[in-house]
């Protein structure tokens, strides 16, 4: 289950932070890609959404660091299925 | 040299309030008290010293150190120069090199900018004489220099005056009604004049000054985040931050924040009207001034129902000159007509810089009739209109600077960059996705380098927000019938 949601984390974080080589790990932040701000986060986010099918709200979003952080978050929303 | 000035009554206020909170940085409260101590430490070292500079130098983090160095410099009667810690190196060295400061205050030893005597300044054993006053020891006429994106491809230096700061906290203590209840959020770089405001009003009048965090998440989200845990009553903001935190807006209601100052770039009234639902306690008040002008030249206070109707284009509108200013539009010839409404927007007054450092661009400051008296006008490059209510409209710049989250750059310096860097041909575009999200694209002739290559070249010269989104190489640049690039179609592409 999570290396589904690595691979298909990997596919949204590769275009919308125009990386096409992109390898996510658990510990990857905005401070280590050019192309994550304010303004990608979001975006990201939102596909995050739609592809997960999941509502992340603010009070969840400000806890987030890492891609790990992420990742976590859906596992634990999804029930670990 | 007065020692009254109102916006540096920080002394005063740690004699009054002494077990107050005066600064909120990494993760911990300093009382003025400690504050005071810190103050008064660092002059102490610059006297200790016998330190003449006139212009000091200060390496700034996002921390209580800076603050305390900021705020003893001024103590001292000397302007400060704040230069970011981790700005790119080749940029401070320039900065340093064009404003000659006679001394750099750092945390740290900087090898790198040696040339330049260095005072390093840490608070491992703060030892002070209690009966220190603190009165300045240097005659100096500026308050602080910031540093801008310059047209000639490199920054420029605003020289801000001390009766021009002046001026500004006087009627900013007069219009609004803080107190030293209040808790202020300083989310901006200290190179970037509203940050004066965030940091030195509540320090001034017994407030509590909140640092935003370091964080390695977003910086937007977390501005919404400390203003909700916090309980910040105050703060100014770039427009963009209500745009990039639109998603998240419906799910809050803090009604904590008294004033919310929007200053910077072009506050769109759709986006005011998110703000307000999500702040419904807040006033909100749409600041202008351009760093020429000192931190703010005109206020507008928006409300739901007549901003509508008074915004132009889905703009709110500047508002009211501050007073004791003139303005006068000039319009695209150059021809003052007194009953022009559409035109140049230049202004007049206490707050208004003589010139630049080094005084480059002389041609911005003109001297211009005003009720049969000369007067030197700063020439904005704003185009504005004036409304029947007597208010000022924009309409957008005469020039290629443009606002990129709030900050104002030059594309020129960045193709003056890029140029030498890649050696062809290159422009910069703004690409908006929407009216209130802008950002860069660069468009270079085909080299020998890769984007990645580029941007990290780049990065040494300027800082992180004039690095282009994206780099799109291209055979050939289009041209118009006039030969010059032809921006229009760049954008399509």
């Amino acid at each position: 289950m999570k290396e589904q949601i690595i691979q298909k984390l990997q596919i949204i974080f590769r275009e919308v932070f125009d990386e096409p080589d992109l390898i996510i790990d658990e510990n990857l932040d905005a401070n280590q890609l050019d192309m994550w701000d304010s303004l990608t986060h979001v975006d990201m986010l939102t596909m995050v959404e739609e592809e997960f099918e999941i509502v992340i709200p603010f009070e969840k979003v400000i806890e987030f660091d890492t891609a790990g952080d992420l990742i976590k978050y859906i596992i634990e929303l999804k029930g670990g299925v | 040299m007065p020692n009254s000035y109102s916006y540096n009554q920080v002394f005063t206020k740690t004699h009054k309030y002494p077990d107050r909170q005066a600064v909120y940085a990494e993760g911990r409260y300093h009382i003025y008290a400690e504050l005071n101590l810190h103050i008064k430490y660092i002059y102490q070292q610059l006297c200790l010293n016998k330190i003449e500079a006139k212009r000091i130098a200060i390496i700034c983090s996002n921390d209580f150190w800076t603050v305390a160095t900021i705020c003893a410099v001024l103590k001292y009667g000397a302007a400060y120069v704040p230069i970011l810690n981790n700005s790119p190196l080749e940029r401070k060295k320039w900065i340093i090199n064009d404003v000659q400061p006679g001394l750099i205050l750092a945390q740290s030893t900087l090898p790198e900018l040696e040339k330049i005597p260095t005072l390093k300044i840490d608070f491992d054993d703060v030892m002070v004489n209690e009966d220190l006053e603190l009165i300045p020891q240097i005659s100096h006429s500026e308050a602080f220099i910031l540093y801008t994106s310059g047209s000639t491809g490199m920054p420029k230096g605003v020289p801000v005056p001390k009766d021009g700061l002046d001026h500004c906290f006087e009627w900013m203590f007069d219009y609004f009604n803080f107190d030293e209840n209040d808790r202020f959020l300083q989310p901006f770089r200290w190179t970037f004049d509203i940050s004066v405001f965030s940091f030195l009003v509540p320090l001034s009048i017994g407030a509590c000054c909140y640092l935003l965090p370091k964080s390695s998440g977003i910086q937007s989200l977390t501005i919404l985040d400390c203003l909700k845990k916090h309980e910040i009553t105050v703060v100014c903001l770039v427009p963009s931050v209500i745009s990039l935190t639109r998603k998240y807006l419906p799910e809050l209601k803090v009604p904590s924040l008294r004033y919310s100052l929007f200053g910077g770039e072009a506050l769109y009234n759709n986006l005011a009207q998110l703000w307000k639902n999500a702040f419904p306690n807040a006033q909100i008040v749409n600041m202008y001034g351009p760093s020429e002008t000192t931190i703010y030249m005109s206020y507008y206070e928006w409300d739901f129902e007549t901003s509508s109707k008074e915004s132009l284009n889905n703009i709110v509108p500047l508002g009211k000159i501050l007073p004791n200013h003139e303005f006068i539009l000039l319009d695209i010839n150059k021809i003052i007509e007194e009953k022009l409404t559409t035109g140049e927007l230049c202004i007049s007054g206490i707050q208004l810089i003589a010139n630049y450092v080094n005084n480059i661009q002389q041609e911005r400051f003109v001297e211009l009739f005003w009720k049969d008296e000369k007067r030197i006008f700063y020439k904005t490059g704003d185009l504005v209109q004036i409304n029947d209510n007597g208010n000022l409209l924009f309409i957008g710049r005469n020039d290629e600077q443009v606002q990129i989250q709030g900050h104002r750059v030059e594309v020129k310096e960045i193709e003056f960059h890029l140029s030498n860097i890649t050696k062809v041909e290159n422009v910069i575009i703004v690409k908006e996705r929407n009216e209130a999200e802008k950002y860069l694209v660069a468009f270079i002739k085909k080299c020998d380098l890769v984007d990645k290559e580029i941007k990290n070249a780049l990065i040494k010269h300027v800082p992180h927000y004039m690095i282009p989104r994206k780099i799109i190489f291209i055979d050939k640049l289009p041209r118009n019938l006039n030969g010059k690039v032809d921006k229009k179609a760049l954008k399509l592409l």
